[in-house]
């Protein structure tokens, strides 16, 4: 092996890629963003690229336009601030029977004495507020026509939901208390 | 003893890298809306991450090249600015997402306020990167996520059916809405093969002076390590489908991942599972900060290293402190961190073919690699993963917006 081989010149390099980058990385994107925008003096420099083996190197806007189009997709994926749908109303609703359910396991487990204080208030209160929140947004949130009265009561189905998680972040070393939370979330939730 | 503590860059990439917030969320989640059905997926992740983190490894060790090297020199500038930018959006995102995981368990342990204990975490891991060497970087944040074994012990204390267990490793499609299986399937390989885990793998080896003497080293940390990982993941899997799915509870906090094991096992299971929790996601901090800082300054050629005093590599201190700062504004805004990581995981599974291919042909390059260049069942692994790779890719955003980001 020579001394001018790739290996051997990465070896010399140590952790420094100063000295084996293949271009210059400031001309580069110099000559990167003076695409399309005609010639300029200080930007008309012929482009340097990376010296062998390099694939796809005509493909440079490829990953921009991924990252837009994900940002994009995201954007839509996130949207779900529209009129509340039967299928909305089926999620919501689960949504609700969910908390409840995560609800009572911790209050059970406040209940035996299986769980710290702090971590029984704090994660109550994490549920209370997701549960608020879902409350705020059904009591609000355009319906169709048809199921306006259940989402409405979806809503205050949440905000009672709410409150007894209240109860459990107010209380969370009461174990008489907790076994009274976990009864009501049980009920609430339809919990098995 | 050195051995032992040899491996601590594959535990930390294991438990820091393979088991980080997105892995906790996607696991859970997964268990607790399928039940077992999707265990079969972990194991073909961890093989990937372990094919492909094994090839970085030797590359770094037989080389010297980083990840990152190998991307600028094969993929050209442009292409590899795209990488650059995609890896850097994707890397911030993610390590906003564990900075407010490692808020959310601290609170979780202490009471106090989120956003002050936000701030704490942020100056508390620029000191400790600061301060400490990469080794002991490596072994307080390796061994202290440890604790995560606790899920494995919930797992068995819980009693699942294991014949239902075992047929979870057989891989098929659920008649049972196979969208969101599908969604669930590119979710879990994506957490899996996320890309800053091979560049701070393979930036690591560097970090720690590899030769080609310690392939054997390499190979031992990237099995042991993911293999770890890989088992961890499954027994938040099972957890998950245990605890969580007769009572159709969908886990959509950090806390309830901790409840699955204190379910089980008590005050202590909890207490363990929360410091597992909080030293996994601060693992998975220090991995992407120095994920981030990495690929800038391997792209840009700067000095590089955290082997080096901060003045000897001033741009790659500065880029680690930036981001770190990028990530806590980011945080510090509400929004929610769990949230913030299913995009992360989803935006990198898209990003992957970019990090991956380079790594596949600089394996492959004689003039780089020598006697040590890929043999026919790593190329034979390598090609079939960029294939399961371009697929993950090309579906996880159609996957995305059709299933509403897994919420159906």
């Amino acid at each position: 092996m020579t001394a001018n081989t790739p290996r051997a010149l990465l070896q010399q390099g140590a952790h420094t890629t100063r000295e084996r980058l293949p271009y210059d990385v400031a001309e580069s994107l110099r000559n990167f963003l003076n695409v399309g925008r005609g010639s300029s003096p200080w930007l008309s420099s012929p482009p340097r690229v990376a010296a062998t083996g390099r694939i796809g190197d005509t493909s440079g806007a490829m990953p921009a336009r991924i990252i837009g189009l994900a940002v994009l997709a995201a954007l839509l994926a996130g949207c779900n601030g529209g009129t509340v749908d039967r299928h909305a109303l089926t999620n919501d609703t689960a949504t609700i029977q969910s908390i409840a359910c995560e609800g009572a396991l911790l209050a059970h487990d406040a209940s035996v004495g299986k769980t710290t204080a702090v971590f029984a208030r704090e994660q109550a209160e994490a549920l209370r507020i997701q549960s608020s929140n879902l409350a705020d947004a059904l009591a609000h949130r355009n319906a169709l026509a048809p199921i306006v009265h259940k989402v409405r009561a979806r809503s205050r189905d949440a905000a009672r939901l709410a409150a007894t998680l209240r109860l459990l972040h107010a209380h969370p070393s009461n174990r008489e208390v907790a076994a009274s939370v976990e009864q009501r979330l049980r009920k609430l939730g339809g919990c098995r | 003893m050195n051995k032992i503590f040899g491996l601590a860059l594959g535990i930390l990439a294991a438990i820091g890298g393979f088991v980080d917030i997105g892995d906790l969320v996607f696991n859970t989640a997964a268990g607790a809306t399928f039940g077992y059905q999707l265990m079969w997926v972990i194991p073909v992740g961890v093989v990937g991450i372990v094919v492909y983190s094994e090839m970085c490894g030797r590359v770094a060790a037989v080389s010297g090249k980083a990840v990152f090297d190998a991307v600028r020199e094969r993929l050209g500038f442009k292409t590899a600015l795209g990488a650059l930018v995609s890896s850097e959006v994707v890397n911030l995102m993610t390590l906003a997402a564990e900075l407010g995981g490692v808020a959310i368990a601290l609170q979780l342990l202490s009471g106090l306020p989120y956003r002050w204990l936000l701030l704490l975490a942020a100056i508390g891991f620029a000191v400790i990167i600061w301060v400490t060497s990469f080794d002991w970087l490596e072994r307080l944040f390796g061994y202290s996520g440890l604790c995560m074994l606790v899920f494995a012990v919930a797992a068995v204390k819980l009693g699942p059916d294991w014949t239902k267990v075992g047929k979870g490793f057989i891989p098929h499609v659920s008649a049972n809405n196979p969208v969101l299986y599908a969604y669930f399937v590119v979710g879990l390989l994506g957490a899996a093969m996320t890309p800053y885990e091979v560049y701070f793998y393979s930036s690591g080896g560097i970090e720690e002076g590899w030769t080609a003497k310690d392939i054997g080293l390499n190979r031992t940390n990237a099995i042991v390590g993911y293999g770890l990982g890989g088992t961890l993941s499954l027994a938040l899997m099972i957890v998950g489908a245990t605890v969580f799915l007769g009572p159709g509870i969908a886990p959509e906090h950090l806390g309830s991942i901790a409840l699955g094991a204190g379910d089980p096992l008590g005050k202590i299971g909890l207490l363990l599972a929360l410091v597992g929790i909080l030293f996994a996601v601060g693992g998975a901090s220090i991995d992407t900060v120095f994920s981030g800082a990495y690929n800038l300054a391997q792209f840009c050629g700067w000095e590089w290293g955290r082997y080096r005093h901060p003045r000897g590599a001033p741009r790659f201190a500065v880029t680690w402190l930036v981001l770190l700062v990028l990530a806590t504004g980011i945080v510090m805004t509400g929004v929610d961190a769990v949230v913030l990581t299913e995009y992360a995981v989803i935006f990198s599974a898209v990003a992957l073919p970019l990090t991956y291919l380079p790594i596949l042909l600089v394996a492959n390059d004689e003039s780089y690699m020598g006697e040590h260049r890929n043999g026919r069942i790593a190329n034979g692994l390598g090609i079939v993963y960029l294939i399961v790779i371009m697929v993950i890719a090309l579906t996880a955003i159609p996957l995305m917006v059709l299933t509403n980001v897994g919420q159906n």
